[in-house]
């Protein structure tokens, strides 16, 4: 297949340039795609003619789609909006009524004693399991209402030396806020922001980005999120 | 009309799966992204179906996205063009009709008034209009209405071979201005 054939560097370019226009059709539009997804070099010259191209995107008169379009579209990524959402990241509650066992581990490399919990009536303990989207467990969180600290214990998560790990709050409105870098640790604390100590409620969503050393440089996500989840009371 | 900036932050929202953002993102991008279906699909109910396939990949692919690296309304176009671009070639209709490529206004005009208003980044424009007219025209209808080399063949009334040549050779012109 001429997949395997390796192009010039020109051809390259010049096939990405049509890759992008759309000029190809069938099989060597098929093996572009193909090339595409595993050729990094090709990928990064179809990124290059695209965005040469893009003002070229000003001759699409905008038009207002349909209703039923956004109301499809939702139903299908969500489900009917009376029912939970049932997405490959799974709430804690659907989570821990399958894996107890793990979820006993868990607490218990974490240093968590029951009795804390009975001693401090007022405080709400939240946890919450960070999963990939395949369902892995790669962080645990835990959270005692009013307290300053949050201490997580990492499970199944790799990063290299040149990344950290860095945790972010979603409240119900959606808006990412950092709680901060986490210590590359298997048991590690993050000390809250004063303003963060009232701010953590149970629905509230934990998620873990891979952010260059030292935390996102923009205040806002940048890279991958590699684990996230809902908390819920304990 | 919503800025760049809003549309990354939205799309950096959608990779924490925040609907809310998604929400947002579908009211702020879906009129030029259905536009742009409309205009390459040129049918209203394909159009309207490959808006909620589109808008899947979105939520799916959002971490995809590297700010910076690609305006994220290109980012958003890519994935739409992308999409109609298969539906397209995957049809088995006959070749469509070519008369709206030839409506594209002010050919002449056009690209030179907007690389003054957008400086830099109008380069296409500029590289574009070292081009002979014919085969400028040839390029911004491929990606405007997304015409394959067959169709823009057939119109042109060259052999398909032909056009292949005219238009990588249009392509190498267009690298080489682009890169100064």
């Amino acid at each position: 297949m001429t997949q395997d054939t390796p192009l010039t560097p020109e051809d390259s370019h010049i096939l990405a340039a049509e890759y992008v226009l759309g000029l190809l059709e069938g099989a060597p539009r098929r093996t572009a795609s193909e090339r595409l997804e595993n050729d990094a070099e090709f990928a990064a010259q179809v990124s290059a003619w695209e965005q040469h191209f893009e003002p070229m995107n000003a001759a699409y008169a905008p038009a207002i789609p349909p209703l039923h379009v956004k109301k499809d579209l939702m139903n299908r990524l969500f489900g009917t909006p009376e029912l939970k959402p049932k997405g490959l990241w799974h709430s804690l509650k659907l989570w821990r009524g399958i894996t107890a066992g793990a979820l006993a581990v868990s607490l218990f490399t974490m240093g968590l004693f029951i009795t804390d919990r009975q001693t401090a009536a007022t405080s709400e303990p939240l946890i919450a399991s960070l999963q990939a989207e395949t369902g892995n467990i790669r962080f645990m969180a835990f959270y005692e209402a009013g307290t300053d600290k949050i201490r997580l214990s990492k499970l199944d998560a790799e990063k290299t030396s040149e990344q950290d790990f860095e945790l972010w709050l979603i409240e119900a409105d959606g808006q990412p806020q950092s709680l901060g870098v986490i210590p590359n640790s298997r048991r590690s604390t993050i000390d809250l922001s004063q303003d963060f100590i009232r701010k953590i409620n149970a629905g509230d969503t934990f998620a873990v980005s891979i952010e260059p050393l030292g935390g996102s440089p923009t205040g806002a996500v940048t890279g991958p999120v590699i684990a996230a989840g809902v908390s819920d009371v304990l | 009309m919503e800025e760049t900036d809003d549309i990354a932050a939205l799309i950096g929202r959608v990779t924490l799966k925040d609907r809310a953002a998604f929400d947002r993102l579908y009211n702020a991008a879906s009129p030029k992204l259905f536009g742009a279906c409309l205009r390459l699909l040129k049918d209203n109910t394909e159009a309207e179906d490959a808006m909620q396939d589109i808008f899947v990949k979105i939520w799916n692919k959002a971490d995809r996205y590297r700010p910076g690296n690609a305006s994220a309304m290109g980012w958003l176009y890519a994935i739409a063009r992308n999409h109609c671009l298969d539906i397209l070639r995957a049809r088995k209709a006959p070749l469509r009709s070519m008369e709206q490529t030839l409506d594209i206004p002010d050919k002449a005009a056009d690209p030179e008034k907007s690389a003054v208003n957008a400086g830099e980044g109008r380069r296409i424009d500029i590289c574009m209009m070292e081009l002979e007219p014919d085969k400028a025209e040839a390029v911004k209808a491929a990606y405007v209405e997304g015409y394959s080399y067959a169709e823009l063949s057939a119109h042109y009334e060259v052999p398909l071979n032909t056009m292949r040549t005219w238009l990588r050779r249009s392509l190498m012109k267009l690298r080489k201005c682009l890169e100064k």
